[in-house]
């Protein structure tokens, strides 16, 4: 019992250290784009290609990069980002990921803004077509489409300057909003229940059980 | 069972008697409703031989499994708040079948998505389908786009949808027959009242889930109770589960029927068979059958299950009974699909209404052994000599897995690929404190080879379902493989956690125990995290 009561106040304390600390990281948002818009071009590859394109300025700071690739289960896709020949960043999404219009990939920080990048996708081998959205470089039937021939969107993120901690209340507005009985107490009542949830969760574990069966 | 009814009532009277005195007689009732945890009945109105049945039923359950069904219930209700609406997948799609139903008194005539012009409306306003798959896009965050849905709302616009209700379309009614009734209660309210109260209906499903996956485990580890909560109270955490009963999706009745059927038959194996235990599980199944096509991969488990039970019970109720058992639960079992299939032959319709054309896929011809290989493919590491149908992917690790840590809005929300590669952690010592326990108790495992025999024959079903599924679409197939679709093995999951317990040794096991329950918690709550980030940050 004593060991069970020591493990759940240990475990409990690393989730509220855990969530504490996630909080105070702040979400990314888009602080550069290469200009491309993400439309439909219809084309697909099936994967083991690589294609550079001019990748516009990508910002210091730049811990992401938002590549309008789309796919159900998409391939291992990965980001180089260049300033003439020089390397920069990279960074690898390992396969798996789907279902989403743009994959994200995590790439080294960027120190310095680079004015003129060039930005190399590997986009590894494919269990299933992977959907470029952007610009073709040339007029061509789709399927004659591939990475080399359609200019992707590129999104360069960063943290913000806001942490989670301080977009709390802006949150808890916005979860209010679209609802049939809105409001930010919605926030207050899914803190409440869980809270509630936690609490019974604990005792639970820690009950003596009073039924032995044969 | 009517005879044990009888005896027990009078047996209270007696217990008065025996009480000197008003000290112990305060003594006796306040241990009484200690152990019942309810008022004695009024001498005035005797309960009914039912009601008494259906107590004595209730009051057998342990405190701990509705506890289990609580904290799934509330997990669940949070879920379904912390989710935008129409952002869990094909939900607008079930909300159209149940307001389809509701509002023109029919089955949905379509698999296009033509829906109300009310339901248009709020997708429109909500812009669901500009969130959809953009993990970058928010709900709406603005006063003036608050002010617009409630005016368009206030126009009224039509809740008559003609009826194709989309992808839901080939699902059975059972579900949104039930959806009807939170969809009428809040019939007074605008759209979005109607989808909370269904969803909190969902909710509730995800309590019946628990407390059954609680009830499974004591059946089938009856001398650890600490196990039974372990297995229950993580199953009732299990960010997947409250995802998806926290949303209007037929998959919340199909888990729950799931685990009362799995519940059946450890019953059946531990107690023994009795005709109102086959009889049960013959319902349960044409519940299932009613409530969603995946339930047929369920069935062929079930069925062995059965027929080793009548077997084995054919010793003591005689080789008839036993036969005539069986034959009586598996009629029970089938009804609803043999009925639905001749209706449909006398009104001329394909003999499975609309399921019939995503069932007239499934036969193209093509090799079975190509089939086979791609079913096992889907799920384990390729073997040598087999053609390899997902280059790139290792399908156990990048599919299974890492969906399973978190997919949440329309499949388009996960975590970063650190925390998939930090969970395989935890994971693998929970599985080899699985195979520990397992090994320890292989002795007794032997003694059990058929029951886990016939767990082993449902969970293969479901899969090879699901895999022949996948096969067969080429189109969609990976998009199948989604670990929402295995949460009807969700009991054999609380039975693995459990035993992951046992697997600690005596001294460990509580500690052990209370770390899983934990994990499943952190796990939970930073889903909902994740998914607070996604939508509203």
């Amino acid at each position: 019992m004593r060991s069970s009561k020591l493990a759940l106040a240990v475990a409990l304390a690393a989730m509220a250290a855990a969530t504490g600390v996630a909080l105070t990281h702040a979400p990314l948002t888009v602080a550069g784009t290469n200009s491309v818009p993400a439309e439909g071009a219809g084309a697909v590859t099936n994967g083991h290609a690589t294609s550079c394109q001019d990748g516009g300025a990508v910002p210091r700071g730049t811990s992401a990069v938002r590549v309008s690739l789309s796919a159900i289960a998409g391939p291992s896709v990965r980001v180089r980002v260049l300033a003439g020949s020089r390397l920069i960043a990279q960074g690898e999404r390992p396969p798996g990921w789907g279902l989403a219009a743009y994959v994200t990939v995590p790439v080294e920080v960027v120190r310095e803004t680079v004015a003129h990048a060039r930005v190399c996708v590997t986009v590894g081998p494919a269990a299933a077509p992977v959907e470029l959205r952007g610009r073709p470089t040339r007029t061509a039937p789709v399927t004659d489409l591939g990475l080399q021939t359609v200019r992707l969107s590129f999104e360069y993120l960063r943290p913000s300057s806001e942490s989670w901690w301080s977009r709390i209340s802006s949150i808890a507005y916005h979860l209010g909003l679209g609802r049939a009985a809105g409001g930010a107490w919605l926030a207050v009542l899914v803190l409440a229940l869980m809270l509630g949830v936690v609490a019974l969760a604990s005792r639970l574990t820690l009950e003596e059980p009073l039924e032995e069966s044969p | 069972m009517s005879k044990r009814g009888s005896t027990r009532a009078p047996a209270k009277a007696p217990a008065k008697a025996r009480s000197v005195g008003t000290r112990s007689f305060a003594r006796q009732a306040r241990a009484t409703g200690q152990r019942t945890g309810r008022r004695p009945p009024r001498p005035s109105r005797p309960p009914s031989e039912r009601s008494l049945k259906l107590r004595r039923l209730l009051e057998r359950v342990p405190r701990a499994a509705w506890l289990c069904a609580l904290v799934a219930i509330l997990n669940a209700v949070c879920w379904s708040i912390l989710t935008p609406p129409f952002q869990v997948p094909d939900e607008p799609s079930h909300f159209a079948y149940t307001q389809q139903l509701a509002e023109n008194l029919r089955l949905p005539r379509s698999s296009e998505y033509s829906f109300s012009p009310e339901e248009q409306v709020v997708m429109s306003d909500l812009h669901q389908r500009e969130i959809q798959g953009r993990p970058e896009a928010r709900t709406i965050s603005s006063a003036a786009e608050q002010r617009i849905l409630r005016g368009d709302l206030l126009q009224h616009p039509s809740r008559h949808g003609d009826g194709g209700v989309g992808g839901s379309a080939v699902d059975p009614p059972l579900y949104y027959l039930l959806e009807t009734i939170p969809y009428g209660l809040a019939s007074a309210g605008t759209l979005l009242a109607q989808l909370e109260l269904m969803r909190l209906l969902s909710a509730l499903m995800a309590g019946v889930t628990a407390l059954f996956v609680f009830l499974f485990i004591r059946e089938t580890l009856p001398a650890v109770p600490r196990a039974w909560t372990v297995g229950g109270l993580s199953v009732a955490l299990a960010p997947m589960l409250g995802y998806m009963s926290g949303a209007v999706n037929p998959d919340s009745l199909l888990f729950a029927v799931s685990a009362a059927v799995f519940y059946c038959l450890a019953r059946g194996f531990r107690r023994g068979l009795t005709p109102a235990l086959a009889y049960t599980t013959g319902l349960l199944c044409a519940v299932g059958f009613l409530t969603k096509l995946n339930f047929a991969g369920l069935a062929p488990g079930i069925v062995l299950g059965l027929i080793v039970l009548s077997l084995r019970a054919a010793g003591a109720l005689g080789r008839r009974a036993a036969l005539g058992m069986l034959a009586g639960s598996l009629s029970l079992a089938a009804s609803p699909v043999i009925l639905y299939a001749l209706v449909n032959l006398a009104s001329s319709h394909p003999l499975l209404g609309i399921a019939s054309t995503t069932l007239n896929l499934a036969t193209r011809s093509g090799s079975v052994f190509h089939e086979l290989s791609y079913i096992w493919q889907l799920y384990l590491p390729r073997l040598p000599g087999m053609k390899d149908y997902f280059p790139g992917l290792s399908m156990p690790r990048d599919l299974w897995f890492d969906k399973s840590v978190g997919f949440y809005g329309w499949l388009d929300t996960s975590f970063p690929a650190w925390v998939d590669n930090a969970a395989l952690v935890p994971a693998a010592i929970v599985a080899l404190l699985c195979v520990r326990a397992l090994l320890v108790a292989r002795a007794a495992l032997r003694r059990r080879v058929a029951e886990i025999a016939v767990y082993g024959a449902v969970a293969v079903g479901l899969l090879a379902l699901i895999g022949a599924s996948a096969y067969y679409k080429a189109e969609e197939s990976l998009g199948l493989a989604e670990p929402r679709y295995l949460l009807p093995l969700l009991p054999l999951l609380g039975v693995a956690l459990a035993l992951a317990m046992r697997g600690a040794g005596r001294r460990w096991a509580p500690a052990c125990g209370t770390l899983i329950v934990t994990l499943f918690l952190a796990h939970d709550i930073f889903s909902q995290l994740l998914v607070v980030g996604r939508f509203y940050g």
